[in-house]
Order: C-alpha cells, then sequence, then structure tokens
C-alpha cells in the first residue's frame, strides 16, 4: 500500500486527474455552468455536491448518455472500493462494479430518488457482493482463497488528510487497520464493514448475512478486539 | 487506543486505487455493450430490491426500526410539546373567561 497525495476532494471519490476540487467549483459545478437550464439565473453559483448530484441523476434518467458517464466517473472508485473490502479480490470487485453499473443504467428510470444516489448505489453494491459472496461460499473452499489473498492495493486518502492529524490519527496506522480488516475472516470482516465502513444498523446486518442480531453485535465487537490487539501487539513490539 | 475506533471509522473514507485505473473505461465499455441478456441481471432479488427503494412507507418503516431509540424520542417530544400546548391553552382560556 502506497499513499497517494493527489485525488484529494471532499466527496471522498478517488479523482486522479483533479476533476472535483476540496474547495470552490467542481466538475458537477462546470457541468452545471455549461447546461442551459442553470444558466437562466436560477442556480445559486455554489451549490452543494447532493443537488448537483440530483441534476445529474435527473439527466441520465432523461436518457441522457453523457450525464450517464458522469455518474461512472463519480461513483465508480466508491462502487470498487465497497466491492474490494467485501470480496478483497479486485477482479470481483470489477466486475461487480460493472454488474451494478449495468443494473443502474437498465433502471435508473425506475429511481424514485427518496433516498440520494449515492446511498441507493451503496446498498445496491453492498446487496450484490452479498450475492456473489452467498454463490462462492457454496462453491469455492475457503480455505485457500484466504492463503491466496496476497491482494496489493493503494489506499487514497481524501479530504480529511488534515484531521487525521489534527486527531492524532496516522496514515500508517490507518493503513495497518485497513490492512487487518481486509485479512479478516469473513464473518468478522463483513459484519464489520458493513457497520462501521457503511453504516448499517444492526438489524439490517441481520437481515443481509442472515444471522441473528446478538451474533451480528458479537462478532462486530470481536473483529474491534482483533484489530485492537494486533495494532497494540504492533505498537508494543516496537517500544521494545 | 481508544483512538482504532476512530481509525476504523475513517476507514470508510478512504478509496481503493483500481489496480490498471482503468474501471470507469471498462464499465463504460461495459454499458455501451449492453445485450439483451443482461435484462436478466434485473432479477427477481433486484426488482425487490427496486421496489423497496422506491416505497415511502418501505423507507420509513425501515428508518424506524433501524433507529427505535430516535422514533421513540421523537414521539416523546411531541407528546410533551402536544401536551405543554394544551396545558397553555386551557390557562389561556380559563384566564380569558375570568376577564370576560
Amino acid at each position: 500500500m502506497t499513499e497517494e497525495p493527489q485525488g484529494e476532494n471532499k466527496t471522498g471519490i478517488y479523482d486522479p486527474d483533479g476533476l472535483i476540487e476540496t474547495d470552490g467549483g467542481n466538475i458537477l459545478e462546470d457541468l452545471a455552468k455549461n447546461d442551459p437550464e442553470k444558466t437562466a439565473g436560477t442556480f445559486p453559483e455554489k451549490r452543494p455536491v447532493e443537488y448537483d448530484d440530483k441534476a445529474i441523476v435527473e439527466k441520465a434518467k432523461r436518457g441522457d448518455k453523457a450525464a450517464f458517464e458522469q455518474l461512472v466517473k463519480l461513483y465508480s472508485k466508491y462502487v470498487f472500493t465497497t466491492a474490494f473490502f467485501m470480496m478483497r479480490d479486485s477482479h470481483d470487485a470489477e466486475d461487480i462494479s460493472q454488474e451494478v453499473f449495468v443494473k443502474v443504467f437498465l433502471s435508473i428510470k425506475n429511481f424514485r430518488g427518496l433516498s440520494s444516489f449515492k446511498t441507493w448505489i451503496r446498498k445496491l453494491t453492498v446487496n450484490t457482493c452479498i450475492d456473489k459472496l452467498r454463490i462462492k461460499a457454496k462453491t469455492a473452499d475457503k480455505k485457500v482463497g484466504l492463503e491466496a489473498f496476497e491482494e496489493s492495493y493503494e489506499v487514497i486518502f481524501p479530504s480529511f488528510n488534515h484531521n487525521l492529524e489534527r486527531n492524532f490519527l496516522t496514515r500508517e496506522t490507518l493503513k495497518e487497520v485497513l490492512d487487518i480488516i481486509v485479512k479478516m475472516d469473513e464473518s468478522y470482516r463483513i459484519p464489520l464493514i458493513l457497520r462501521d465502513l457503511q453504516d448499517y444498523s444492526y438489524r439490517e446486518i441481520s437481515i443481509l448475512i442472515n444471522k441473528p442480531i446478538g451474533t451480528v453485535k458479537t462478532n462486530i465487537h470481536r473483529a474491534r478486539k482483533i484489530i485492537k490487539d494486533k495494532v497494540i501487539f504492533r505498537k508494543e513490539k516496537e517500544h521494545e | 487506543m481508544n483512538n482504532i475506533d476512530k481509525y476504523i471509522k475513517a476507514a470508510k473514507e478512504l478509496v481503493i486505487k483500481p489496480e490498471k485505473n482503468g474501471i470507469e473505461d471498462k464499465i463504460l465499455k461495459r454499458i455501451s455493450s449492453i445485450r439483451e441478456e443482461d435484462k436478466n441481471l434485473l432479477d427477481a432479488g433486484y426488482l425487490d430490491f427496486l421496489k423497496k427503494s422506491n416505497s415511502r412507507l418501505y423507507q420509513f418503516t425501515e428508518s424506524v426500526l433501524n433507529h427505535p431509540g430516535k422514533f421513540a424520542f421523537i414521539l416523546i417530544s411531541i407528546a410533551l410539546f402536544a401536551g405543554l400546548s394544551a396545558i397553555i391553552l386551557k390557562n389561556f382560556l380559563k384566564d380569558s373567561n375570568r376577564k370576560r
């Protein structure tokens, strides 16, 4: 894992071309500026990302391919990352990312927008991953899968860089925590990711992974303990 | 080591860089070559998900079930507010009757 200073933005989306900026304008605002509907003076100068996101989604719903491409640009890394953490395999994560966007493309007209597009695509990604994991669990040898996992991946640090230092969090420890999560057993990893990284409730996790709430809570507690123990052990070793 | 929880929370802001960094192109290429068979991806499970995500009643029920504490707090707040308003109104009516 290596540090990647570029691609930082407020949306938390990896942006290697610097299209999405931390402050001031971003690609969404540029889009809005070129939109005749918005140059009529009804659009405020600075809009929150969610608003613009809605505008792009509305265009995509009307069949605008360019708008859909923007959605792919905005959310492909987010979808990939979610899938990668759950599947621990970049090829699976790529396949899932493609499948998710094909589903979105085929059904975006029916998306009513009761939740944000990001929430919708996140839930769709998680559901697709859970389905794949169920299929894998039935067909693959879990031990072989775990031993074979030696994936190297790059982590991008988005906008909270400054907060990290302010809160005495270090990038190295964060990477270490991430590494422990990725290498964790599936029964601990999936509930932990869903709870702490995807903000699912215990009840939702219980329904998704088909386990009692008590088991979900216990596994999440144990997963957090595993991380703490490993990090503390490493730090103590460093001090010796 | 209480900071570990903060690290876990912070991890959700991170994104992984795909190996060849071409995930967008791959997705766009895949979308440009959608075939009839791809409609099979919209299976019963997906259609159920879509139906649920488009249902206000389902969304509301889910939010209540997922955050029962919040819902109880809102209900209690509303009940308190209504009770307080009723008391104030009652006193106001009493006062105005007395003045008459």
